[in-house]
């Protein structure tokens, strides 16, 4: 089963009463279980893409299709909902909440898809976290505030609450944009774990590193996709210098 | 390049200036507005004499139109420098039937408060005006009604009356409701009305006699005159010297001046509060260009002039149109209290308009001034990181999620937001805080006038039933026929198989002295009367029971530096009577000063003023049942329970106090709509970031509503609480003092704990929760994919 089926998707801004198509008749499939990264210049729509098939903006055109369900149909608050349990989301800057500390902003998504649900899921929900941290690397630091923590450990904490909720598919604009080496190579070999434990990640990225720990690559310009490089499942160590320099060959071929 | 930066931060942070400007606005306006009531109320009473031209002295007499000593005595007195009489003729209620009226359903049926006197305008003294505050002219067919007259008989101008006056009937159209200043308060047991000096002069010739006068003297020496006067044994209804005894009877009115005085202080308050509020958090907001411009180069100093200018733009404006909205502000907030007395509205008091929004002005560059000198002292990197990482970082107190596992996340964070946040916070807290005392202190007032118990300090005794005859005038000159009346109702009931008693309260004007003879002051006494023995409550010693015992108000024992066991001397015609005092009470009647005298005392009829009513007692039953018996029993008498009675004694005070209690809960309620709605903005904007990542990360807006407006609504909940313990709490200081000045020396104040409790907490939650959840729907307006485009 796919994961998302996307058809004819078109996305339109209009600035000062002129049209722009960001998005022009995308045509894609991101099959269940597979990390797909998706790369090209800035202002080609790589982020566009991915706020629009994850339903946090809203497409002029098309047909989204996640796990089966049609994004078009869902009402603002079911796509909310959607959104909570089923979506998780990796943003370039760590967007956390400022009063809350790293652990609450971690259960704090979870403790809200379970209103209702009893003090016994929300014991279960505190357990997730804490494993979730441990896993991390974070546990250290989770009752700091997030202005106490490095750019790292704020990015993991993210990874954290977007896993919370045991999503079938995760979103992540950057996740390694705002970060060094060291950092950038930690979170990417948490992604590369949550993915090989089953979880759909779709990411966008500027990064050949990033890119190359994925399964495929997908080259987007001018709102339309150029091209797609398959890679295979990523398997770690020397392989990654091999496969960046695969897609550094294809992406100087595609003109990036 | 300033400028350019200027007009820039202008028009990118469109939502944060507009919300200043708008609280420059409110700050200005309330302000203005509230300073120039204050001065306008507080020498409103005395302006309002001196505008009508009070005489020195004036006495209200009933004649028979043909002899007039008094009218002698005046015009051949030597101590006498200027003087007036103002003829009227004595209305009942079937003398006025109302033909033709807009209110709907409409009423013909005449309600006097008391004895009315049909006049022409006065043009030396006690001059009277109109709603407009411009001096009172009328042309023939016109009538003047004054304001507590047309406001128990909701008459309006337009409406038509008839005026009977012995057999002469004549159509008026009502043509003014006026300010009466020496009798139009609702105190004075007297009212005129008013018609053209042609339509009175039919009436006079028609029916050839008047039946009031009204007798106005300036005189040149008071000492002289008042031998004279005394001399002369005059019979009057009331003598009254000096304007005191009108301010006096004015107390509602200064009351509500002293209330208008609170709330406007604290809407200046209000106005500073959330002034330091904005600016505060605005200049927070810019902490990151700041931080940039130092990091460019820009030094303190440019940076500083150039929020200097910003603000000071937007004072300017803010100020200007707070000014002109101050205006209408103040006048619609004195016209809907102060309604029985003419306000000064003069040139200085809008050079205090103007001086006020310049303080606003000032007050903003202050705050201005030190915010940005504390920019000085932080480094760039800390400026441009808002403050939020680095060396300035202090760990926040606030409630952990996971131990709140009851809670909702909207209301967790709802709760965590003001727990981390409590100065900001605190400011709303205030605000709401303020404005629940302004509600509750007032109704306190309110619902201590309204109880029964307040019967008491009215120095009377509750009984089942009170009855108004429509004879008092006639029982004041004839006693006999009121203690007729009174067997009747007993002899009625007893035939009806009921046993029943009647009492009244006789009322007598006698001057009276404690130690210098020469030092003589008209008292109020009472005395009571009737099969019915009462007993009243005393504040200290015990009741008169001997011919020559006598109890008397705490306020006329302190005016008269006397105790229990001194004598008081009462004057009249016959010579001198002592009277020893037994003990002392508590009465709002008559201002606090009066007496009482034991059944057995002898007091000269002809000294009497009048019964408030006759009370009915009914053996083993209850005051409705009663009333309801009596009703039937009686049906040409108004038979009232201690509510009503109470209603029709001090309805007029209540009626302004409920008028008063209407002004502040509106503006309360206003306060707090405009106060949540512009924080909630500020807040929100602040918020953007943390709405769009909660929207992201599929948070609902009706979740995200929910925690903007339970935290308003959390505040509030606190504000309301801390509100209504401060006001039990000074209630007794801030209220018990007025009661104290009409007499109520040891009241204990009611509390109507389901208005209090419920009916106005309601209010304030419904309006202000309405205003949060309405303004909290611009979360929809955010886009989660926002997030895109950072914070």
């Amino acid at each position: 089963m796919n994961a998302l089926t996307i058809k004819d998707l078109c996305k339109t801004y209009i600035v000062n009463k002129r049209q722009n198509n960001v998005l022009r008749n995308i045509n894609m499939e991101i099959a269940e279980g597979e990390m797909v990264a998706v790369m090209g210049p800035s202002g080609s729509g790589k982020s566009t893409l991915l706020y629009t098939v994850s339903g946090m903006d809203v497409m002029t055109a098309g047909r989204v299709s996640f796990f089966g369900q049609d994004l078009g149909s869902l009402s603002p608050a079911e796509m909310s909902r959607l959104r909570l349990t089923e979506m998780g989301f990796i943003f370039q800057q760590m967007y956390l909440l400022k009063n809350l500390s790293i652990y609450d902003n971690i259960i704090l998504p979870a403790f809200q898809s379970a209103q209702g649900k009893g003090r016994e899921r929300r014991r279960q929900i505190n357990e997730r976290a804490r494993q979730l941290m441990h896993k991390l690397g974070i546990v250290e630091v989770a009752e700091h505030d997030i202005n106490e923590v490095s750019g790292g450990q704020l990015q993991r904490a993210c990874i954290c609450r977007s896993l919370i909720n045991e999503p079938r598919m995760i979103f992540a604009d950057e996740p390694t944009g705002a970060l060094n080496q060291q950092n950038s190579r930690a979170v990417m070999k948490e992604l590369n774990r949550i993915n090989g434990e089953g979880t759909t990640i779709m990411l966008v990225t500027h990064d050949r590193n990033v890119a190359a720990r994925s399964d495929r690559v997908l080259y987007i310009e001018d709102g339309t996709i150029k091209g797609e490089y398959v890679l295979g499942k990523f398997g770690g160590g020397e392989e990654t210098r091999q496969r960046e320099r695969k897609i550094s060959d294809w992406l100087m071929e595609m003109g990036f | 390049m300033f400028f350019r930066i200027l007009v820039k931060d202008l028009k990118r942070k469109k939502t944060m200036n507009v919300i200043l400007l708008m609280f420059i606005i409110l700050a200005a306006m309330f302000l203005a507005g509230s300073v120039d009531n204050l001065i306008a109320v507080n020498g409103a009473i005395d302006h309002f004499l001196s505008l009508s031209n009070m005489p020195d002295f004036f006495n209200v007499a009933l004649t028979d139109g043909e002899t007039d000593e008094i009218a002698d005595f005046i015009a051949d007195c030597a101590f006498v420098s200027d003087y007036e009489i103002f003829d009227g003729f004595s209305l009942l209620d079937e003398d006025i039937t109302i033909t033709s009226c807009r209110e709907e359903p409409a009423r013909t049926r005449y309600e006097r408060s008391n004895i009315l006197g049909l006049g022409c305008v006065p043009e030396k003294f006690m001059k009277v005006f109109d709603e407009d505050d411009r001096p009172l002219s009328l042309k023939p067919g016109e009538i003047a009604f004054p304001q507590y007259e047309a406001q128990l008989n909701h008459l309006q101008d337009g409406d038509r009356v008839r005026i009977r006056v012995g057999e002469v009937e004549q159509d008026f159209t009502v043509a003014a409701i006026v300010k009466d200043a020496a009798f139009g308060t609702p105190m004075m047991g007297f009212k005129r009305l008013f018609v053209s000096a042609e339509d009175f002069a039919r009436y006079a010739e028609q029916t050839g006699q008047t039946h009031v006068r009204i007798y106005s003297v300036d005189y040149t020496d008071r000492q002289a005159f008042r031998r004279a006067w005394k001399d002369g044994n005059f019979m009057v209804i009331s003598n009254v010297e000096d304007g005191s005894v009108i301010r006096m009877c004015y107390i509602m009115d200064m009351l509500i001046s002293a209330v208008l005085i609170v709330v406007s202080v604290c809407l200046i308050l209000i106005a500073f509060l959330v002034l330091r509020f904005t600016i505060v958090f605005t200049l927070q907001e810019d902490y990151r260009e700041i931080g940039i411009m130092k990091a460019i180069g820009i030094r303190d100093r440019g940076i500083k002039g150039l929020y200097l200018v910003k603000y000071l733009a937007l004072s300017v404006i803010g100020s200007v149109i707070g000014l002109l909205l101050s205006i209408p502000f103040g006048k619609e907030l004195l016209d809907r209290t102060v309604v029985y007395i003419v306000v000064e509205q003069s040139y200085q008091n809008r050079m205090v308009n103007v001086a006020c929004v310049a303080g606003v002005v000032l007050v903003v560059m202050t705050f201005c001034y030190v915010n940005t000198g504390r920019l000085e002292k932080i480094s760039v990197m800390e400026a441009v990181r808002c403050g939020l990482t680095g060396e300035r970082f202090h760990a926040k107190e606030r409630l952990k999620l996971r131990k709140r596992m009851h809670m909702r996340p909207y209301f967790y964070l709802a709760l965590n937001d003001i727990v981390s946040s409590l100065k900001r916070y605190g400011v709303l807290f205030a605000i709401f805080c303020l404005g629940t005392m302004l509600i509750l202190l007032p109704l306190s007032a309110s619902s201590t006038l309204k109880s029964e118990s307040i019967i008491d300090m009215f120095g009377m005794s509750p009984s089942d039933a009170y009855l108004d005859t429509g004879k008092a005038e006639i029982y004041t000159a004839d006693m006999d026929c009121m203690l007729r009346d009174m067997e009747d109702i007993e002899a009625k009931l007893k035939e009806a198989g009921l046993q029943g008693w009647t009492g009244v309260d006789m009322g007598y004007i006698i001057s009276c002295y404690a130690h210098d003879p020469e030092d003589t002051v008209n008292y109020f006494i009472l005395q009571e009367m009737g099969s019915w023995e009462r007993s009243y409550t005393v504040v200290t010693g015990r009741e008169p029971e001997f011919a020559n015992e006598i109890m008397i108000t705490e306020m006329t024992a302190e005016e008269l530096q006397v105790g229990i066991g001194d004598t008081i001397y009462f004057q009249t015609a016959d010579g001198t009577d002592e009277y020893v005092i037994t003990g002392t009470y508590q009465s709002m009647m008559n201002m606090g000063k009066g007496y009482r005298v034991s059944r057995s005392a002898r007091l000269d009829p002809v000294y009497a003023s009048g019964i408030l009513c006759i009370q009915v007692e009914i053996e083993g039953m209850e005051s409705k049942e009663a009333c309801e018996k009596l009703a039937s029993l009686f049906p040409d008498y108004e038979v009232m329970g201690t509510q009503d009675f109470l209603n029709d004694m001090i309805g007029g005070i209540i009626g302004q106090l409920d008028a008063l209690m209407t002004a502040i809960v509106s503006i309360v309620l206003v306060i707090n709509s405009l106060i949540t709605i512009l924080i909630m903005k500020t807040i929100m904007t602040r918020e953007h970031g943390d709405i769009v990542l909660l929207k992201s990360i599929g948070f609902g807006d009706g979740t995200l509503r929910a925690w903007q407006t339970v935290r308003i609504l959390l505040v509030l909940a606190a504000a309301v609480a801390a509100g209504t313990l401060l006001s039990n709490l000074l209630g007794p200081f801030l209220i018990g003092p007025i009661f104290g000045m009409m007499g109520g020396t040891s009241v204990e104040l009611v509390t109507n704990t389901f208005e209090a409790c419920v009916v106005y907490p309601l209010l304030l939650f419904g309006v202000t929760g309405i205003s949060a959840l309405l303004c909290a729907g611009g979360v929809k307006k955010v886009a989660p994919g926002e997030v895109n485009t950072g914070e």
